[in-house]
């Protein structure tokens, strides 16, 4: 008997296509954000506002287990939204993505969102060769999430609080969330916002104008 | 749960590293990362699934979880007891998860060929 010892990732077929992803974005100039949260957190909601405030050309690929219902809601914001329905799969994986992006004028866009599949656990894990991972949090799951999910936040470059609107109805400490938030990944750029009343998004643009392919890093 | 998804890559790799013989793989050895988003437990029943689904009955499955590990920007590389604990030297959070994210295929035991 003999021991062949490998050093190989469980999830390189993964990686490999989403590195493909990555260096194709980087081609045409395509700055890609991978939002991740639960059902109901606002992820849409939070795109919509951007489609309809933020001055940039972009599109996104919005995934849910079943229904195109919120790449029909982009789509009425006047976006190029693709819907890709997973029919019970619980996170988007790389080549699902590729698959779409064939199909897409990359040319014409600056930035790609991808809306996953909502989950805090899965998605965190799977590489789509985007440029930074979001998380959308919002004040009613309440303040202890950050805890509950690592892998997600040790992964995360940008937090969302969504409805912070609710905070006077809610037992929620946001302080917490965004001590926890650094704690998990230093440096990690927070926004609260209340995405149905569109407040708080001012912060998030200046970050994508700060990311958009020719400005500077944040 | 992408267990089953994962349990079937691995399996890919394990009966491509003894040349297709799947007869011959004995075992398999996998590192979980605890900040991997994958269950050991649900990982072993799924592994066991498609070994069984693919005529492997003989082959065993070795989980072992490996643990974060955090580089701090004082230089020091240190296994955080959780995601937000701080740098044991100099007591700060500027430090970046390093390991313990991947799920990896560490070796593979294959039983010789006869003759």
């Amino acid at each position: 008997m003999r021991k062949v010892d490998l050093v190989e990732s469980a999830r390189r077929s993964n990686d490999t296509v989403a590195q493909r992803n990555r260096d194709l974005f980087a081609r045409h100039g395509v700055y890609v954000v991978n939002i991740i949260g639960s059902p109901g957190c606002g992820k849409t909601a939070i795109l919509e506002q951007t489609a309809r405030h933020f001055d940039g050309s972009f599109a996104a690929i919005i995934g849910d287990v079943k229904t195109a219902l919120d790449a029909e809601r982009l789509a009425d914001c006047g976006i190029d939204a693709r819907p890709i329905e997973t029919g019970g799969s619980c996170h988007l994986n790389a080549a699902q993505i590729a698959s779409v992006i064939a199909q897409m004028d990359l040319d014409a866009i600056d930035f790609l969102f991808i809306e996953n599949v909502g989950n805090l656990v899965c998605p965190s894990a799977l590489d789509l060769g985007e440029n930074v991972k979001a998380a959308v949090l919002s004040v009613p799951e309440g303040d202890e999430k950050v805890r509950k999910y690592p892998a997600l936040f040790v992964r995360a470059d940008v937090l969302f609080i969504n409805k912070i609107d609710l905070i006077e109805h809610c037992p929620y400490d946001v302080e917490r969330v965004r001590a926890d938030a650094q704690k998990a990944r230093s440096g990690v750029s927070i926004f609260e916002t209340s995405a149905t009343r569109g407040e708080g998004f001012e912060p998030w643009f200046e970050f994508l104008r700060s990311v958009r392919p020719g400005g500077t890093a944040p | 749960m992408h267990e089953l998804a994962l349990s079937e890559s691995i399996v890919h790799t394990a009966v491509r590293a003894c040349g297709g013989d799947k007869a011959r793989v004995v075992a398999v050895g996998i590192d979980v990362g605890v900040l991997s988003a994958v269950a050991p437990a649900t990982l072993e029943f799924c592994m066991r699934l498609v070994l069984d689904e693919s005529g492997m009955t003989h082959t065993q499955v070795r989980i072992s979880e490996t643990p974060a590990v955090a580089r701090c920007e004082c230089g020091l590389d240190f296994e955080p007891g959780d995601a937000f604990a701080p740098c044991p030297q100099c007591g700060g959070f500027e430090r970046e998860i390093v390991g313990g994210m991947d799920v990896t295929v560490r070796y593979v035991e294959v039983e010789d060929e006869e003759g």
